[in-house]
């Protein structure tokens, strides 16, 4: 496949490009090409500039030197221009609009190429329809879109890119809240589209995505390609240290076996109507329980409701041994509960204000002086953290905007950890965050759970829950359907529970 | 994807130099400008507006709006007055229960905001109405006037013939306001609040206590505006002023204030005070119309607002930024 694309005419040549924001370097001279049928996958660590790059390919942001040419014609900054050259970005942060319905979405880019000036609205909502059916998805068109979870917004996304007949289609990090099944069918449609012609250029964490995708691969470092070539010459640990610099260990992680202790927070018999039922759960000084199952299983909703943000209908929660009740989340937080929410942009950051501000402001009381803010004690904390978890940027001025993704979802970590909480409820704790990040993140869970912390994670990773947890609790239809040891459980056997739709 | 920081900086730095420029025309073309006479009443009468337009910055702050500002400043007022003159012997109550009449005022506001979720901008343009009403119920109508000598003094007197007491007031105001949003908690939490509601209870903010304190705050303000007028005008009246409102708002957008929240500082809203006051007292010594000033205002607000759009620096864009990336 890779030798029939070089002989392809390219599609896309970037040459040379250069960006800086301030006196930051983001890329330097980083050139590259796709041709007909191909799909690239682009690998690099957080902050490496991949999103950087698909914003100047795609005429969003303009570059300081180098030229984008599509299909043949050199491109100015002109986003529309990109859009009508057969260019169809799905942007990491998905640019979807929350109050329009999901047949808007979807043929929201198809009518701005085709200069609509009426709104067509049976066609445009055929177009979508179809679009989904391709997908094979089961969305409502007519739900609004902020009504969607994290990942249906993922594959409207996608599917707007399919409605508009694109040619090279980008995607930053399409997968990141997809399940495996979810993730299988949008390979299968990239393979379709690819055997059409049509171009990808794929940008994803998950090693084994790249894989089983990729034709062939541009690693960057720092702004610059540091390899790059076809998917042959490559395998997991080449790649990761192509990425890094260095050689990541996957295995789960080495840890002393925690002392049985009391339970902090017990749950006994939740349940929540038409979400999840008869929960048992005991989360425990010094140890990690992972909450797997896919998405709709009630996962997101047990965490919610265990950090006082929905309320259950029957069972009762522990904190201790005595019966508590949350009326709202800042009740649990009181009671020493922190919840890292699933959807970083919408629910965890204030993306305009500054790093500083996100990450004391759940920990403002540390640095109060008679009633007041002490700045620099508070700025000096936030650099502290910025610091400890290793977020790359020059200062904790700049707003948390200007941060890639995975640093964004370290902010919201360090906001918690400043806190000093006695629980840490995890919802999704490494979505978008790079392999290497991925491992320190882990390992910082599981130092923070060994000095006597209880940690829950939500997660539908699985190699997460193994890598991580003490304990792996399976959730299916609302229900908690296995319960496993982290020792003595591979992915496979995890897998099979979590797709076994109504065992239970 | 822009560092607002950074940009609301240099807006203060614009909004600067363009005061500054704005103070040297009128220096130089109209000879009655620089005079100590006119120093002197501008020193008087920017104060009433200015107190207003902090009043309205925590609320603006906050992703939200308060109408009834100027309603609570009569309010105010007319409760001063209607003691002072009941009862005499009482008058020393006039002011602290004026200030209390505004808070109160302002509770309630933040109360239907937080506890019954109406929108902020219904919700003050009822109890604008309400609070207009009740000042109307007390009068029957026509003003309060003949209030005791010594409070109409205080509002006349200048410390040292040259510092006004309302400018000394103003100046207190935006200084306790301005360490308020950067330097304790409700103030960042405030700010934080307006950048993302969700996000804000997600990280712990009491979302109920924080508005109904914010709007607390700001009919303080308005009733201290209302008592500064009280002593210039020597009148409480239920429907003084009502042309303030647009331009508290004009002001507040001027100021660099986002619509969306998040944003605004008090030296902002200082400069934009500031200005607006040289270019009233300006076009009033050129001696042009009343009339032809609120035509110059609103095209000003226009003019500010499409060139704050245009270059992305507006509460606006923000808007639009939500709607484009909500994930
Ligand atoms: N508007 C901006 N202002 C300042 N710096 C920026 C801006 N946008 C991006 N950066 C910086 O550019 C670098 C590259 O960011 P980019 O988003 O391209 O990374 P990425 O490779 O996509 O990372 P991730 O995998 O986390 O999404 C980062 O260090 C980021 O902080
Ligand atoms: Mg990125």
């Amino acid at each position: 496949m890779t030798l029939e694309a070089e002989d392809k005419p390219a599609v896309l040549e970037m040459r040379t490009i250069r960006k800086a924001y301030g006196p930051v370097r983001v890329l330097a001279d980083v050139s590259l090409s796709l041709a007909e049928g191909e799909v690239r996958c682009l690998a690099g660590e957080n902050g490496s500039g991949k999103s950087t790059l698909i914003k100047i390919l795609s005429g969003v942001v303009g570059a300081d030197a180098g030229t984008v040419t599509i299909a043949g014609r050199p491109q100015g900054n002109d986003a529309k221009a990109a859009i009508s050259a057969g260019l169809s970005v799905i942007y990491q942060d998905f640019s979807l609009f929350p109050n329009l319905t999901v047949w808007e979405n979807i043929g929201f880019l198809a009518a701005v190429t085709a200069g609509d000036t009426l709104h067509r609205r049976s066609a445009r909502r055929a177009l979508a329809t179809e679009t989904l059916k391709r997908m094979r998805v089961e969305i409502d068109p007519d739900t609004p879109v902020e009504r969607l979870p994290v990942a249906s917004k993922q594959l409207v996304a996608i599917a707007r890119a399919l409605a508009n007949n694109a040619r090279i289609i980008v995607m930053d990090e399409p997968t990141t809240a997809l399940t495996r099944s979810e993730v299988a069918r949008l390979l299968e449609i990239v393979g379709a589209l690819r055997d059409e012609g049509v171009a990808f250029l794929f940008v994803s964490h998950k090693i084994e995505e790249v894989f089983a995708i990729c034709d062939t691969i541009t690693v960057l470092r720092d702004g610059r390609v540091v390899v790059e070539g076809p998917i042959q010459e490559f395998d997991a640990a080449s790649l990761v240290e192509a990425m890094t610099g260095r050689s990541i260990d996957s295995r789960r992680l080495p840890r002393i076996q925690a002392e049985p202790t009391a339970p902090f927070l017990s749950a006994r018999k939740l349940g929540r109507r038409g979400e999840y039922t008869d929960v048992d759960i005991d989360l425990r000084p010094g140890e990690i329980v992972s909450v797997v199952g896919l998405l709709g299983s009630g996962r997101t909703e047990l965490a919610l409701t265990l950090f006082g943000t929905l309320t259950a209908d029957e069972g009762r929660i522990e904190i201790g041994g005595l019966p508590v009740v949350f009326a709202s989340e800042s009740d649990a937080i009181d009671h020493g509960i922190a919840y890292v929410p699933e959807d970083r942009l919408t629910e965890g950051l204030f993306l305009n204000q500054t790093i500083r501000d996100n990450i004391v402001v759940s920990s403002l009381e540390k640095n109060l002086r008679a009633g007041f803010i002490d700045a620099r004690a508070l700025a000096q904390r936030a650099r502290d953290a910025v610091k400890a978890l290793r977020i790359k940027t020059p200062d904790v001025s700049p707003s948390v905007a200007t941060l890639s993704g995975g640093n964004q979802q370290r902010v919201v970590l360090a906001r918690w950890m400043e806190r000093d909480p006695k629980l840490m409820i995890l919802n999704g704790p490494t979505v978008g965050v790079d392999v290497g990040s991925k491992r320190e993140i882990h390992e910082l869970l599981v130092a923070l759970s060994r000095s006597g912390k209880a940690v829950m994670v939500v997660t539908d990773d699985i190699s997460e829950a193994i890598a991580l947890s003490d304990t792996i609790l399976v959730m299916v239809r609302g229900k908690i359907t296995g319960r496993f040891d982290a020792n003595d459980v591979d992915e496979d056997q995890l897998y099979n529970e979590v797709i076994k739709e109504g065992r239970a | 994807m822009n560092a607002r920081q950074d940009t609301t900086n240099s807006y203060l730095k614009s909004l600067a130099v363009l005061t500054v420029l704005i103070f040297a025309v009128l220096a130089v073309t109209s000879p009655s400008f620089l005079t100590a006479t006119n120093l002197n009443s501008m020193g008087f009468q920017f104060p009433e507006f200015g107190l207003l337009a902090l009043a309205v910055l925590p609320t603006m702050i906050s992703g939200g709006i308060d109408l009834s500002v100027v309603a609570t400043a009569n309010l105010a007022a007319i409760t001063a007055a209607v003691i002072m003159k009941a009862a005499p012997e009482l008058a020393w109550l006039a002011v602290p229960a004026a200030l209390a009449v505004g808070t109160a005022c302002g509770a309630f506001n933040g109360f239907l905001i937080a506890y019954l979720r109406l929108p902020p901008i219904l919700a003050t343009l009822g109890t604008m109405q309400l609070f207009a009403g009740f000042g109307i119920a007390i009068t029957r109508g026509p003003a309060i006037t003949g209030l005791p000598d010594w409070y109409t003094a205080f509002g006349n007197w200048s410390i040292g013939g040259v510092l006004p007491l309302p400018l000394l007031l103003f100046a207190i105001v935006a200084v306790a306001l301005s360490v308020l949003l950067r330097r304790t908690p409700v103030g960042l939490r405030l700010r934080l609040f307006g950048a993302n509601p969700v996000a804000a209870k997600f990280a712990g903010i009491r979302e109920r206590g924080l508005l109904i304190r914010i709007y607390a705050i700001t009919g303080f303000i308005a009733a201290l505006a209302g008592l500064v007028v009280l002593a210039r005008v020597n009148s409480a009246n239920a429907d003084y002023g009502s042309s303030y409102l647009l331009l508290v708002i004009l002001i507040n957008i001027l100021a660099g204030v986002s619509p969306a929240g998040g944003f605004g500082t008090v030296a902002g809203v200082m400069l934009a005070v500031i200005s607006l006051q040289f270019i009233s007292s300006g076009l009033n010594s050129l001696s042009f119309s009343a009339f032809s000033r609120d035509l110059f205002f609103g095209g000003l607000l226009v003019a500010v607002m499409s060139l704050r759009a245009a270059t992305g620096s507006s509460g606006f864009a923000t808007l639009f930024q939500r709607k484009a990336k909500p994930s």
